[in-house]
């Protein structure tokens, strides 16, 4: 598994498309579905708002959601892009737009520099004491892309 | 394992919440997730269909998905981001549906535009088609939605529990 900036360092402009598809700097939340894996060994779906900082991948679930017990756990997860509904009506627009997911391993990231740091890269959200903060290490890359049809981009950490 | 329609029967006004939001732009779409061979969730978006009775999916053969589903049929299905942050979710699991007569039904519920023949809809022979069942269920709203002091608001149905 490699951390984001790892990631980054060696497939740059891949790294900028997914920087690009997961945040927006003129949104104040930037929503992606997260997949985490229950006690019970099933997958479950979050809407979730990564966010980066200093070149690294973060993730915080919020109060009493079951995701953070998933990630304390088990850790694995798969993170997927959300999609605008443009493209729905107008082809062209579908074209534009990347479809990102990243997958690998959460680990805890509450320590208060980081948490700080991580909640001011967030607009409007200030954390409580139950938000937890994770960092996303990759171990698999996905960006469904358009060029005269879909083309696909793939990395995976050695 | 109760399908679509028993959980429409047990609870047809989370089921008609769960319609449209599948269904909010016309053609079904959501996000379904998949546990891969090492154990790790895969997330994956999907077109899911919604006939009278059962929820279905398409799924390509060359899709990862297929062989996760084949080895391990338990999901999870997430509907599009709706306005004001609304969500419906389910869980169950897949099972493969080969009848030709099932397929056919499935073709005209899923609407799928490279699907369509003249004035119907054909299953592709190298689509593999799913039945989902419903074991879970949960509806999400927000009170003061992207206001201070939101809240959720759930709505939930279990199976086991009902």
């Amino acid at each position: 598994m490699a951390s984001w900036r790892e990631f980054a360092e060696q497939q740059p402009e891949l790294a900028e498309i997914g920087r690009k598809a997961l945040w927006h700097e003129d949104q104040a939340l930037n929503f992606a579905f997260l997949a985490t894996v229950r006690e019970d060994g099933t997958p479950r779906i979050h809407p979730v708002c990564p966010t980066f900082w200093e070149g690294d991948l973060y993730l915080v679930a919020e109060g009493k959601t079951p995701k953070k017990q998933d990630l304390y756990r088990n850790g694995r997860y798969a993170l997927h892009t959300t999609m605008s509904f443009k493209h729905l009506a107008d082809k062209e627009e579908e074209k534009k737009q990347a479809q990102f997911t990243v997958s690998g391993g959460a680990v805890e990231a509450n320590d208060p520099e980081t948490r700080k740091s991580v909640e001011n890269t967030y607009r409007e959200w200030k954390f409580g004491p139950d938000e937890v903060v994770f960092r996303l290490s990759i171990e698999r890359v996905l960006h469904t892309g358009w060029k005269d049809g879909y083309v696909w981009d793939k990395w995976s950490a050695g | 394992m109760a399908t679509w329609g028993d959980f429409k029967e047990t609870r047809p006004e989370l089921a008609a919440h769960g319609e449209r939001l599948i269904k909010q732009h016309g053609i079904g779409l959501g996000f379904i997730a998949t546990i891969r061979k090492d154990g790790g969730p895969r997330l994956h978006p999907c077109c899911p269909a919604l006939s009278d009775s059962a929820l279905y999916v398409f799924v390509v053969e060359t899709s990862p998905k297929l062989q996760d589903l084949l080895r391990d049929p338990r999901y999870a299905l997430h509907a599009f981001p709706a306005e004001q942050d609304e969500e419906f979710y389910v869980a169950g699991r897949a099972r493969r549906m080969d009848d030709d007569a099932t397929r056919y039904t499935a073709a005209q519920a899923a609407q799928i535009g490279s699907h369509r023949v003249g004035d119907h809809f054909e299953a592709p022979a190298d689509e593999v088609l799913f039945e989902l069942s419903i074991e879970r269920a949960l509806h999400t709203t927000w009170e003061n939605w992207a206001k201070p002091g939101t809240r959720p608001i759930y709505t939930k149905w279990n199976e086991e529990k009902d």
